[in-house]
């Protein structure tokens, strides 16, 4: 039981399974039960796939079109966008022309200026409105800004060349579909010839016609042909050949089916005729003269007739599809000569579709062994028909892309940007020399403002320091000193002096103490500035007591400055050659403020005029590199602030600052021509204190490269080096200690601005300490010795620091000194009585008196006079033999009221004594 | 014993020029002092070496 319904079920399986296959086999095959076969011929198939072909070679064609189309819309927009940006540098650069040409103008306006009638200086406004110009200049150069134009220019080419890929791409597709429908029209035609007579004609041709002969009889104006003439310009003649006409209708009897000049020079197209026992059927395929290529749409022109062969009577359908011109004819004449009758077009749509017949009317016979392949034949060609009707609008797109891509012109905006860049640089370098001939104009025509007169250094030498005002530079100080007191020495009277280029400093010297004078000093710069005055007293000199303690030598200044129109001594202002009896030559070039023009080509991002921004520097900073970095920014003989943030930041972008880099800084600055400037000492001082302190290391630097420059060291560099290890407020023990070993370790004997150097750094809080001076004494005193030289500069540093009160034994001990070594009338204290009082003498008289302190220093002293010729290192001829004045001496270290005690008790005693031997005889006899 | 005894007498003679001295040497200051000190040490010493030579009065 259970096998019968394992078979029964298995047998149901296998039913349904046969079932479900069998119902399904016919619909994958694509069969329809109870359809009818039906044989298709080779014609008929190549006819099928032809159109597959073409059909799909169409839809190509339009896609292709379509994208061309939509990238061409995109390079029109680049275009525009280019255009647009190189309208702007256009504008620019005119803007820029114009201000270029405002700095001429005002380079003339400067040099008409009167200044007899306009008295002004280079801090008027006219001034600075005269510089301005070569800010706004260059600032309308660097606007144009040509990279942008460039860049939209670039990508506009960009967007071209694709549109112009894309629409080579569609052109492609667009002959290809043309092939296509060429190839299916051929396949059609093949088809048709299997029905009757088919003959290809007059391919490759223009303007001709060929005759063909007729099965039938054919009615044309009442007459009957047996043949007729076709023409490759789309008509039918007869009687007469008349093919070769392509501009008007021919004389002939005729029919115009779209008559032109036509060709069948280009692929597919031809000309066929073909007839049946009632049919008369003429194919043209033609393209406009003179069109040799399958590029463009091709025109299909059929004249299909139904012919009666009773009488010659035909009716025909005349169609026109594709590129038809307007002015295509589309008529018939019936005699020669004859009237013209238009063929009416009942199409809707844009091909041609009209109706012509001859003679009676009568109906078509059907020859029913070939309707199926004429009905096929004229559905095919109603196919292609449609086909190269929807080709119109692509051949249409086509013609406006390409118009379209011509007109994209990116050569004349890449030639105007290319003008403009020039153009630039010509303004720039045009800017560049126009500007200096107005700085020039300026600094020859115009005084600067006069100069700032600070407060002047009193010592032996007087250095009378001065500066211009911010913005100005310096060129040459005009200066005279006056006096009213007629005793008063003055060695400039009647003079006006100048010096070479713009020290910081003027000296003067041979002035009388006690006398007041009057400084004036101008700014030279090709014309004089107004003299800006200073009054200075120099004090009365003060002697020192023996016994008193004088007050520090202070000179007194009139700082008040008054700038005077007219100096009282004639200035000669020839701006070469020398200048007064003892002048040097005037330096030849203007020494004028900054031109802020910068260097050609786009501007770079602010700040960065000159200069690029310096990003973080991750490599070792030798000193080639800092000395070809000064030399870069110096080069200009100004320092901006930016330039020198960026020499600091270079500098110490390891986080601290070497003396090896200190060194390369100092040398680039101080190789340079001419002196330190006030920018130039600046940058140092900035770089040096840039971390709030001034090392050991970089002090040594410091006045190891100043001192090691050519010639004693100048005021300039004197000053920058105090100001520099006064930067936080105070010169350390170690600093002093640092300045004084280098100058030491120099060539000896220390130069007068060494020692004033250093007396200078030992004196910066005020005064000077016996601490100070034991420091100079042991460090002079550490390296080879203590020269004579250096004990006399350590004398006058510790006569210094006693700022006029006597200096005492033990200070002069603790120096390393002896009497001997100080001035001869210096005070000093000796000892201090049993009251505390001062035992002071002169340094001349207690080194004197040193000679009778033991045997061994008077015997010493003995052979010193008994020795005249005798050179003894450290003494003079008179310290040489000092017995005689330490015998005249002898008691001077004593104070008054011990010599009076003295005396007293010597008196008493003599007398005591006289008193005794006098009376010790009568004392005896008593 | 005899010579000692002549240099004691002479010395005692001279008690005063030694006490002048030494006065001096006490009131004076300086290099006052010490050239007095030296004074009359040389001058003592001097004035024994030559004891002998010198003619009494």
């Amino acid at each position: 039981m259970n096998n019968l319904k394992r078979r029964l079920l298995l047998a149901f399986g296998v039913g349904l399974c046969l079932t479900i296959f069998g119902i399904m086999a016919p619909d994958r095959a694509g069969a329809t039960e109870n359809q009818e076969q039906v044989v298709v011929s080779p014609a008929q198939q190549a006819v099928n796939t032809a159109l597959a072909t073409a059909t799909t070679e169409v839809q190509q064609a339009i896609t292709a079109t379509d994208t061309a189309t939509a990238t061409i819309v995109v390079a029109v927009v680049e275009r525009a966008q280019a255009q647009s940006a190189v309208d702007t540098v256009t504008a620019t650069v005119a803007v820029a022309q114009s201000n270029v040409a405002l700095v001429d103008t005002a380079t003339a306006t400067i040099n008409n200026i009167n200044l007899a009638v306009t008295p002004i200086d280079q801090s008027s406004q006219v001034v600075q409105d005269a510089k301005n110009t070569i800010t706004t200049a260059q600032t309308s150069i660097n606007n144009i800004d040509t990279s942008t134009a460039q860049v939209q220019i670039s990508e506009a080419v960009a967007a071209k060349t694709a549109a112009t890929t894309a629409q080579a791409t569609a052109q492609t597709e667009l002959t290809q579909a043309n092939i296509a429908i060429d190839n299916a029209q051929t396949a059609v035609n093949d088809l048709q010839a299997t029905i009757g007579t088919s003959t290809n004609v007059l391919s490759n041709t223009d303007d001709a016609g060929v005759l063909m002969n007729l099965p039938f009889d054919l009615l044309m104006g009442g007459v009957l042909y047996d043949n007729v003439y076709v023409g490759s310009n789309a008509t039918v003649t007869f009687g007469v050949n008349e093919g070769s006409n392509y501009w008007s209708t021919p004389t002939a009897p005729s029919i115009s089916i779209a008559g032109w000049d036509w060709t069948t020079w280009s692929t597919g197209t031809g000309i066929t005729y073909a007839t049946t026992g009632t049919s008369l059927d003429i194919a043209w395929d033609l393209r406009p003269f003179p069109q040799q290529d399958a590029s463009t749409q091709m025109a299909q022109i059929r004249f299909n007739a139904d012919v009666n062969p009773n009488d010659g009577a035909w009716i025909a359908s005349v169609t026109a599809n594709g590129p038809i011109p307007d002015q295509a004819r589309f008529n018939y004449r019936e005699t020669t000569g004859g009237t013209v009758t238009a063929i009416t077009d009942t199409n809707v749509g844009a091909s041609f579709a009209g109706q012509i017949s001859q003679g009676a009317a009568f109906t078509p016979v059907v020859d029913t062994s070939t309707a199926t392949v004429q009905a096929a034949v004229d559905s095919a060609n109603a196919t292609i028909a449609q086909l190269n009707s929807s080709l119109t609008p692509v051949v249409a797109q086509n013609t406006t892309n390409t118009s379209n891509i011509n007109a994209i012109n990116t050569t004349s905006l890449t030639n105007t940007v290319n003008s403009a860049v020039s153009t630039k640089t010509n303004l720039q370098t045009q800017l560049n020399t126009n500007a200096q001939e107005l700085i020039t104009a300026i600094s020859t025509n115009i005084p600067t403002p006069a100069p700032i007169i600070t407060i002047p250094a009193v010592g032996t030498l007087m250095y009378v320091e001065v500066d211009m005002p911010q913005g100005y530079e310096g060129n040459t100080w005009f200066y005279q000193v006056i006096t009213e007191s007629a005793t008063a020495n003055n060695p400039y009277a009647g003079q006006t002096l100048n010096t070479n280029g713009a020290p910081a400093s003027i000296e003067l010297s041979g002035l009388t103490q006690g006398a007041t004078y009057t400084v004036r000093v101008a700014n030279w710069s090709g014309t004089v500035s107004q003299y800006a005055e200073t009054v200075i007293s120099i004090p009365a000199p003060q002697n020192y007591s023996l016994t008193t303690v004088s007050s520090p030598y202070t000179p007194v200044y009139n700082n008040e400055q008054v700038p005077i129109q007219v100096p009282p001594i004639v200035i000669p202002i020839e701006p070469l050659g020398p200048v007064g009896p003892q002048g040097p030559e005037i330096p030849v070039g203007p020494q004028g403020p900054e031109i802020p023009v910068g260097p050609q080509g786009p501007q770079g991002p602010a700040g960065s005029e000159l200069l690029p921004e310096m990003g973080p520097i991750n490599i070792p900073i030798t000193p080639e590199r800092v000395e070809a970095a000064i030399e870069n920014i110096t080069r200009d003989g100004n320092i901006t602030r930016a330039e020198a943030n960026t020499v600091i930041n270079a500098l110490n972008s390891d986080g601290r600052v070497t003396g090896e880099e200190v060194g390369a800084l100092i040398e680039s600055i101080t190789n340079n021509d001419g002196p330190m400037t006030r920018a130039e000492e600046r940058l140092i001082s900035d770089v040096l204190t840039q971390d709030g302190r001034v090392t050991r290391e970089e002090a040594t630097a410091l006045v190891e490269t100043l001192s090691e420059g050519n010639g004693p060291l100048s005021r300039a560099e004197e000053r920058l080096i105090v100001n520099v290890l006064m930067s936080d407020g105070v010169i350390s023990r170690e600093e002093a200690t640092a300045v004084i070993e280098v100058l030491s370790n120099g060539p000896s004997p220390l130069s007068t601005s060494e020692e004033r150097l250093i007396v200078e750094v030992l004196s910066q809080d005020g005064n000077i300490s016996q601490a100070e001076v034991n420091n100079l004494s042991s460090t002079l005193a550490k390296e080879g010795g203590f020269s004579l030289a250096e004990k006399d500069l350590v004398a006058d540093v510790l006569v210094s620091s006693a700022e006029g009160a006597p200096v005492t034994a033990a200070n002069i001990e603790s120096a390393g000194l002896e009497y001997s070594n100080l001035p001869p009338l210096i005070p000093v204290e000796v000892r201090e009585d049993i009251n505390g009082n001062p035992v002071v003498i002169t340094a001349e008289v207690a080194s004197a008196l040193l000679v009778l302190e033991n045997p061994a220093a008077l015997a010493e002293a003995i052979a010193g006079c008994f020795n005249p010729d005798q050179a003894i290192e450290g003494l003079t001829e008179e310290q040489k033999c000092e017995l005689g004045k330490a015998l005249i001496s002898i008691g001077a270290d004593m104070s008054i009221p011990e010599r009076e005690k003295a005396e007293d008790i010597v008196v008493v005693t003599v007398i005591a004594g006289q008193m005794i031997v006098g009376t010790a005889s009568r004392r005896r006899r008593v | 014993m005899k010579r000692l005894k002549q240099w004691g007498m002479a010395a005692l003679n001279e008690n005063f020029t030694f006490l002048g001295f030494f006065v001096a040497w006490v009131v004076l200051e300086g290099s006052a002092k010490t050239v007095v000190g030296y004074v009359t040490l040389v001058s003592i010493a001097l004035w024994f070496a030559t004891i002998g030579i010198r003619k009494e009065d």
